[in-house]
């Protein structure tokens, strides 16, 4: 039966506890690429959405891009091994980022020159470009009501803001809240269902 | 405060939440990740990624008006397939494999109508699902629906049945069904 998201690798689902983080900081910090990549397969989805809250499109995606190559460069030069830091310290990175964008190109090339460029290690995401099967997305999406499906997209996609989606709606900011609040509940229970049509 | 809450990190993201407030959110949020306890932050993360994957290649639009289908059909960089089911001689999913999207035309009388539900079912289950409110064009008495080939291949493999609903207000009335053949 197909599942509707994929699975995360054994690396990072078996390792929840601050124990075996510290062993990945400490693979990582000694060159284990598979450990590196579990670190940063767990913190990339917190680096994007920060990303996302502040920049659209191409700037987003080059703000992920900058903050994992530092992060990367932090646990090969083992300047993290305190387990209970590390969101920290990712977060300190992304905030640091934030305030310097206007050095940014700058300091992407010269990382670029040292540690990249590595599909594998830039966007240490599970499988498929989402984790969703796209076709099992596509459904789920064409299932929510028409306004539901347009204020996922301008907020998801667009990335206009809460303001942004009601004014141009014509809704208030509550309404748009609880509509979106609900086609995510409507889109997590739909994915993590079976395809219809395997079963049909 | 749950760093994995679905309802904060939807309000994080789309800056329903004050820049003091997310703030501590964030802080939050970085310990979540970096534990490997934040199902929700992947499950928005994964959420935004796909759906920017869809609108890049077009499929975000359930169903587009037929000029929109065609400039699309003429200018994706996707091998797009455009089948009138009206039209279409025999097997009309037969190079499926050979197309990344299809744009499948249903002719449907729309005079008057003020919504339009499409309706996906078998023999075995007559409503699989809905999708409501779609995209209609009146001026070309037609509906014009925008998938994945992979999507529809499934569709087709299922012997989809297609039924196409006028609603208005609480009344429903089939506009028209269709069984394409499967290949």
């Amino acid at each position: 039966m197909v599942r509707r998201m994929s699975q995360a690798p054994a690396t990072a689902r078996g390792a929840s506890s601050q124990d075996d983080l510290a062993q990945l900081l400490a693979r990582a910090g000694a060159g284990d690429r598979a450990a590196e990549r579990a670190v940063l397969q767990r913190l990339s989805p917190a680096i994007r959405v920060f990303a996302a809250r502040r920049l659209r499109g191409a700037d987003a995606e080059d703000f992920v891009q900058d903050a994992t190559l530092l992060l990367i460069a932090a646990l090969r030069e083992r300047r993290v091994s305190d387990p209970a830091a590390i969101g920290s310290f990712a977060l300190g990175i992304c905030r640091n980022l934030a305030r310097e964008r206007a050095r940014a190109a700058e300091r992407r090339a010269e990382l670029w020159e040292r540690f990249g460029p590595r599909d594998e290690d830039a966007d240490p995401g599970p499988g498929l470009a989402s984790g969703f099967r796209r076709v099992v997305l596509e459904d789920c999406f064409a299932m929510l009501t028409e306004r539901a499906r347009t204020l996922i997209r301008r907020a998801y996609v667009d990335g206009e803001s809460n303001t942004e989606i009601a004014r141009a709606m014509s809704l208030t900011e509550g309404n748009v809240r609880v509509i979106r609040h609900r086609a995510l509940q409507q889109l997590r229970g739909c994915l993590e269902k079976p395809l219809p049509w395997s079963d049909a | 405060m749950s760093a994995t809450s679905l309802e904060q990190l939807d309000d994080y993201v789309s800056r329903a939440m004050s820049d003091a407030d997310a703030e501590a959110f964030e802080e939050a949020l970085f310990d979540a990740a970096a534990t490997g306890d934040a199902p929700e932050l992947r499950f928005v993360d994964a959420l935004r990624r796909g759906l920017g994957d869809l609108a890049r290649r077009g499929t975000i639009h359930i169903t587009l008006l037929l000029s929109e289908a065609e400039q699309f059909q003429r200018t994706s960089p996707m091998r797009v397939r455009m089948v009138d089911l009206d039209d279409y001689q025999g097997d009309p999913f037969d190079d499926v494999a050979a197309i990344d999207i299809g744009l499948v035309r249903y002719n449907v009388p729309l005079e008057g109508v003020k919504r339009v539900d499409v309706e996906f079912g078998t023999e075995r289950t007559p409503t699989l699902y809905t999708i409501p409110e779609v995209r209609f064009d009146a001026a070309n008495n037609c509906v014009v629906m925008c998938c994945e080939a992979e999507l529809m291949m499934a569709t087709l493999r299922a012997n989809a049945i297609v039924r196409l609903f006028a609603v208005d207000g609480d009344e429903r009335r089939l506009l028209r069904e269709f069984r394409p053949a499967a290949p």
